[in-house]
């Protein structure tokens, strides 16, 4: 059996969306149904995902089951990426126990500073003594840890968030709008820690996404245009002071994973395009090198040569990516989205003749934790 | 704009056990020494667990290790900022350089402040103690370059 998504909706990301959350989750859940012509009545399972640090309560999705349309329904909550909720969602149909799930993931940035809750991801006793330590901090060390061994330069990685942010342009839920940045610009942005400069760092900002997943017993009943989950892989690695800073080797397991499932062994001939979370701008080279679409070392060819803009070979983050908004728990939805819009050639910024995409996202310290999902159209 | 509500100050005071090998860690720093913790499958981690992250091995008092407090540093960074913990951005008036260092005979990372100025990766450095001691973190001031 195959899980289908059948319908999806995202709000505009903003640095302030100007709604509550439950408002904001309300109207995400009702787009997402009205893009599949459901009911709430329809739906048997909804999953969320939502963080308590970031969200300032224990049980964050306490006030938001009625915004879910879940009261007496079964609900549970993933913390952590909405892609984990996607996967904890898709296992529940493949149970057999339920055929239409919600997923809607959300994080409001502007509750509370993002970066602050980074430090409670700290070792406590030791690392979190530290007042200067934080995933801004540590990303600055993984950057110069993988620049120096492949000979990365700030060039590169100013030339990533460049990419990034032109294609953001096109992209209206983006929420860093910058059109006519250059390089130069980018790297005369403020550092905040060597290398790492505030147009490097994903802004974290607040942002809604839903996916409906359906069974393929009921996919067509629901759309002419299902999009299937193909693969999926999830893995975490040590914590950072335990593993090399230098390669991303739990999403190179994750993929392998998710390759695996998929039947897809070249990723680079089968996959026609990615959405990645690359919270730092250096780790859009490291992810390309994980993922396996460039040699251990070699992710800055891509990038330099062209394969990855949008115009290019493999298109790497024709959204923008997490560089023009990263909603956090959210974030791996919005790049679900983006590639199941480009699949239907309903995007923005579109790819044509796009069918099978490669969508990944992040969690904790330096991508401790990493997620792949394969999606794809009708062959 | 809508209002926002500012809520009531949320002020926790974790109280975590450290367990008895970090209390051995705890005691070392006291005396100026590093205590790490050394696995049976050759994994040695500073400060010590109790479970080896690399074999998952249980960790006791036979696999405390002192180790000489030399090390190599693998890579740093210049920070130009703080989070004041109410997620404030505050800018330092001089940057502090961090450094990711390894130690001699530890296989895990620490980031530590470094004292000097010249830097690079490789650069071999030593632990600067605080004169007075008290068992806790901060007795360890940083790192500085090892005269030649």
């Amino acid at each position: 059996m195959r899980v289908a998504i059948v319908g999806y909706s995202c709000l505009p990301m903003s640095r302030d969306i100007g709604l509550t959350r439950e408002e904001s989750v309300f109207l995400s859940t009702k787009m997402a149904l009205e893009s599949c012509n459901l009911t709430r009545s329809e739906i048997d399972t909804v999953v969320s995902a939502s963080s308590d640090f970031y969200d300032g309560r224990t049980i964050s999705n306490s006030m938001l089951i009625g915004a879910l349309g879940a009261y007496l329904k079964d609900e549970s909550k993933s913390e952590e990426d909405g892609l984990l909720a996607v996967i904890y969602a898709m296992q529940r149909i493949l149970s057999g126990t339920h055929r239409i799930a919600l997923v809607t993931a959300h994080t409001h940035s502007s509750i509370f500073n993002p970066h602050q809750i980074s430090r409670y991801m700290l070792e406590p006793l030791f690392d979190r003594q530290n007042e200067l330590l934080n995933d801004i901090v540590l990303s600055a060390l993984q950057a110069r840890t993988y620049m120096r061994k492949y000979d990365v330069s700030e060039e590169d990685m100013a030339y990533v968030a460049y990419k990034n942010l032109r294609n953001a342009s096109k992209n209206s839920n983006s929420v860093l709008k910058v059109p006519d940045i250059s390089v130069e610009e980018i790297l005369a942005s403020k550092v905040y820690a060597e290398p790492i400069r505030e147009l490097m760092i994903a802004p974290t900002c607040d942002g809604v996404a839903s996916v409906v997943l359906a069974s393929e017993k009921v996919a067509y009943e629901i759309t002419s245009d299902p999009i299937w989950i193909e693969g999926v892989g999830v893995s975490v690695g040590n914590y950072f002071r335990d593993r090399d800073l230098s390669k991303l080797e739990s999403l190179q397991k994750a993929a392998k994973k998710a390759y695996a499932m998929a039947g897809i062994s070249e990723p680079y001939q089968e996959l026609d395009f990615a959405e990645i979370t690359e919270r730092f701008a250096h780790q859009e080279l490291m992810i390309y090198e994980a993922l396996g679409i460039a040699r251990e070392g070699k992710g800055k060819n891509l990038l330099n040569n062209g394969t990855t803009w949008i115009d290019g070979e493999f298109p790497v983050n024709p959204s923008g990516g997490a560089l023009s908004g990263d909603a956090i728990c959210a974030t791996g939805l919005y790049r679900l989205v983006e590639a199941i819009k480009q699949i239907r050639g309903e995007a923005e910024n579109q790819i044509s003749g796009v069918r099978r995409a490669l969508v990944h996202s992040q969690w904790g310290l330096v991508a401790q934790k990493n997620v792949v999902l394969i999606v794809g159209g009708e062959v | 704009m809508v209002t926002r509500y500012e809520g009531i100050p949320f002020v926790a005071r974790f109280r975590w056990s450290v367990g008895e090998l970090f209390d051995e860690f705890l005691n070392g720093l006291r005396n100026a020494k590093l205590i790490a913790s050394k696995c049976s499958c050759g994994y040695t981690v500073l400060p010590p667990r109790v479970r080896c992250p690399k074999c998952y091995a249980k960790l006791s008092r036979e696999n405390l290790v002192e180790i000489s407090g030399k090390g190599v540093i693998e890579a740093y960074t210049r920070v130009f900022f703080k989070l004041d913990g109410n997620g404030n951005e505050i800018w330092l008036d001089k940057p502090v350089t961090l450094a990711m260092v390894k130690f001699e005979g530890v296989n895990s990372t620490l980031v530590l402040p470094y004292l000097d100025t010249e830097i690079s990766e490789g650069t071999e450095v030593e632990v600067v103690w605080r004169d007075e001691r008290s068992g806790s973190v901060s007795d360890i001031l940083g790192v500085r370059r090892v005269k030649v």
